[in-house]
């Protein structure tokens, strides 16, 4: 290492020093007399706060490693799964559970409530039926009679209802009347397409 | 403690800072040594004790990041003169765009701000030189400040400054002459300000 100025010794420094001082108030004086007058009767009017030089290196210090910091990041970048994970952990506590259950139990019914009415509800199906016209009722079946078997026909008809309802009150005796006159009715014809 | 800072050289101090493991307290030997010279520097130029803790905490920010590039071409407290310098003169013309414009408008707010100033303890006279010291160049009042308060000689006023010896003696004979008649002048007007 070459050897810098600091290496002088220090009495050289000294001397070197006082030498430039006197030069400086040689001139000064040779100059300007008043202001070498004031120089040397003045003190320095000039003060600075208590322990002020011993606090400065910690205030600059302070501001250094503030401004090394890096700045707050307003979003942290945190990927779809991580946010996820982070919500469902969030579920599985005790207070969150309960209530994301309570919120799905009510959801759940309510669905419930409103979908099966619609479906079930008679009311809703007569006025279906209501807009359809007998013709065109008559017209399905026509179209579609392989579909219903005997039994649903039989069901469904006239002739059911009307022989339950003359059935209900009659005696043996009277049923026996009244497939007489039934018979009696019938020509031969008819009979033999029945038998 | 003190003293003993002042007897590091610049060369021990410049190798701790060069290791990123010292670097800290290299730096902070640095600040202890130079801090109260360049403090002094800073504030005569800038007057208020406020804006020169402004200035020296930036100076010395603006040190810590650019220790890389000093070369040891000059000496280190040269190199940290003209640092403080340059930042001292950039924070008055900022503040001298904002504040006035005019000369007497400079100096009816440096005279309030030195009323006003409790960090300043001067008497009339002192306050008188402070405003004369308003008045000139820039140039003149910086080499000015450097001989007469700091006693810096011309080689490192010029080594600061990068301005010949000649001419800076002609700057700062220049500088006391127009001090002295500003004086004289204010005195014979009954005291001015």
């Amino acid at each position: 290492m070459e050897e810098g100025p600091d290496a002088r010794p220090v009495v050289h420094q000294v001397i070197s020093k006082m030498k430039n001082k006197k030069e400086i108030k040689d001139e000064l004086s040779s100059i300007s007399p008043l202001l070498s007058k004031m120089k040397q009767e003045q003190e320095d009017p000039f003060r600075v706060p208590h322990n002020y030089f011993e606090q400065l290196p910690d205030d600059i210090m302070q501001r250094l490693k503030a401004e090394a910091a890096p700045e707050p990041v307003d979003t942290p970048s945190v990927s779809w799964i991580d946010r996820m994970l982070e919500s469902l952990s969030a579920l599985l506590q005790p207070r969150m559970a309960m209530a994301f259950a309570s919120m799905v139990l009510v959801i759940v019914a309510t669905f419930f409530f409103l979908r099966s009415p619609v479906e079930e509800n008679p009311t809703a199906i007569a006025e279906t039926q209501e807009e359809i016209s007998d013709q065109e009722i008559a017209a399905y079946i026509e179209a579609n009679i392989d579909e219903f078997d005997a039994e649903l026909l039989f069901a469904e008809s006239d002739f059911q209802d009307e022989l339950q309802d003359n059935t209900l009150d009659l005696e043996a005796e009277e049923l026996d009347k009244y497939l007489d006159d039934l018979i009696d009715d019938l020509d031969a014809s008819e009979l033999e397409q029945l038998l | 403690m003190k003293a003993s800072v002042q007897n590091i050289s610049d060369d021990q101090i410049l190798q701790l800072v060069g290791n990123p493991d010292s670097l800290e307290k290299g730096f902070r030997l640095l600040m202890q040594k130079y801090q109260e010279r360049v403090y002094w520097q800073i504030r005569r130029l800038v007057v208020e004790h406020e804006d020169a803790n402004d200035v020296i905490q930036n100076t010395f920010i603006k040190v810590f990041k650019n220790i890389g590039s000093f070369e040891g071409k000059s000496q280190l407290y040269t190199w940290l003169y003209r640092i403080a310098t340059n930042e001292a003169i950039t924070f008055l013309n900022k503040k001298k765009r904002k504040a006035a414009s005019s000369l007497d408008d400079e100096e009816a707010l440096l005279a309030n701000r030195l009323e006003a100033d409790t960090y300043f303890d001067g008497d009339k006279a002192q306050r008188m030189l402070q405003m004369a010291l308003a008045t000139l160049p820039e140039k003149q009042r910086l080499v000015f400040h450097m001989r007469y308060y700091d006693e810096m000689s011309y080689k490192d006023i010029s080594e600061v400054l990068g301005t010949s010896v000649g001419g800076l003696k002609a700057s700062y004979h220049h500088a006391a002459k127009k001090i002295e008649n500003y004086l004289r002048g204010t005195e014979s007007n009954g005291g001015g300000a």
